[in-house]
């Protein structure tokens, strides 16, 4: 017989590991609220340094906002990145919105349009993901600053 | 500002060995970051391969959460795996908000709006919990948008109902929780 899995909620600590395992750990990243509250703590949200960001952008500062559930089979989540200077939007979201482009997607776009994509993952720890997420954000998602 | 170009895909990125990951982790932080997020029992190997470590650095860190309380292992299968006990977690957490800033008053008043949302969510949808309301999600009467709605706000009433019990548990032993120097100006 095997031992039981001690049981509880996969979700208990699970915004606070992505604080401490990812957000807390990103140069670009100034601070770090829960959202409604950390009591409620529904979401995370980062906001980013504009001068610290690979391209030029306004005072605004820009947002990364987390939202995740474990859960089976697949763990639901949307990461969104939002430039409240320039009106772009970035996604991953592994949720149920676009089934025909399989478990994730990842969209972007300015202001009106959104385009979607297939989205896969190397890892299946969330604060994995998020790293990989967060990476490709700062990595491809943006432009290059010129000016470096 | 100059146009966005077509981002790149991301496992073009993540194939990269100069990661922001791995600038700002050592193998060590990953595998207690992967150990404590196993969704089922997995090997020491497949902890180092998730954690992009070698084994034997993995198996010592990993013994050390064992030694801690932090991870379970289970010697009765083939392979010796190990899972997370995540009673500690939620525990951690009911304590973290103990130590927070807030006041239990501040907790009581947030644990009535969360249990009003649910009771809000009740009454709209005639359901007493998250699976019933998504049993009703395969009515053909819905339309696509009423049934995404509905399988978001299960998930949001699920959620909610975890964070009720782990907010409920911070507020009932309140006193129990209470940081060392706090019982001690209470003793005096």
């Amino acid at each position: 017989m095997s031992v039981p899995h001690p049981g509880g909620d996969p979700n208990a600590r699970l915004y606070e590991q992505l604080k401490t395992d990812v957000l807390k750990r990103v140069p670009q990243i100034t601070t770090i609220q829960y959202v409604p509250d950390e009591i409620i703590a529904k979401q995370l949200r980062a906001t980013f340094d504009p001068a610290r960001l690979p391209y030029e952008t306004g005072p605004e500062l820009p947002t990364l906002s987390i939202s995740c559930y474990r859960q089976t089979p697949h763990d639901w989540f949307r990461v969104d990145y939002a430039d409240p200077n320039t009106g772009f939007h970035a996604g991953w979201h592994q949720d149920e919105d676009h089934p025909d482009l399989g478990v994730a997607h990842f969209q972007y776009g300015t202001d009106g349009a959104t385009h979607r994509r297939r989205q896969t993952f190397d890892h299946e720890t969330p604060s994995l993901i998020l790293w990989e997420i967060v990476d490709s954000l700062l990595d491809d998602v943006l432009p290059p600053d010129e000016s470096g | 500002m100059k146009a966005h170009p077509e981002p790149l895909c991301m496992s073009d990125a993540s194939d990269s060995g100069d990661s922001l990951m791995s600038a700002h982790t050592t193998g060590a932080d990953r595998v207690r970051m992967v150990a404590r997020q196993l969704s089922e029992p997995r090997t020491v190997n497949w902890i180092a391969s998730e954690a992009e470590w070698s084994h034997e650095p993995t198996k010592r860190v990993i013994k050390r959460l064992v030694d801690d309380g932090i991870l379970r292992r289970d010697e009765s299968g083939s392979h010796t795996t190990y899972y997370p006990d995540y009673r500690q977690q939620a525990i951690q957490e009911a304590t973290r908000l103990r130590d927070s800033d807030h006041s239990v008053e501040e907790l009581t008043d947030r644990l009535a709006e969360m249990n009003d949302q649910i009771s809000e969510w009740k009454a709209e949808f005639d359901v007493e919990s998250p699976n019933q309301l998504r049993a009703t999600v395969a009515d053909t009467a819905l339309s696509a948008e009423a049934r995404s709605h509905r399988r978001e706000i299960a998930r949001q009433w699920e959620r909610l109902a975890h964070r009720i019990e782990i907010v409920s548990f911070a507020i009932r032993e309140w006193e129990f929780l209470a940081p060392s120097t706090d019982q001690a100006t209470a003793g005096n």
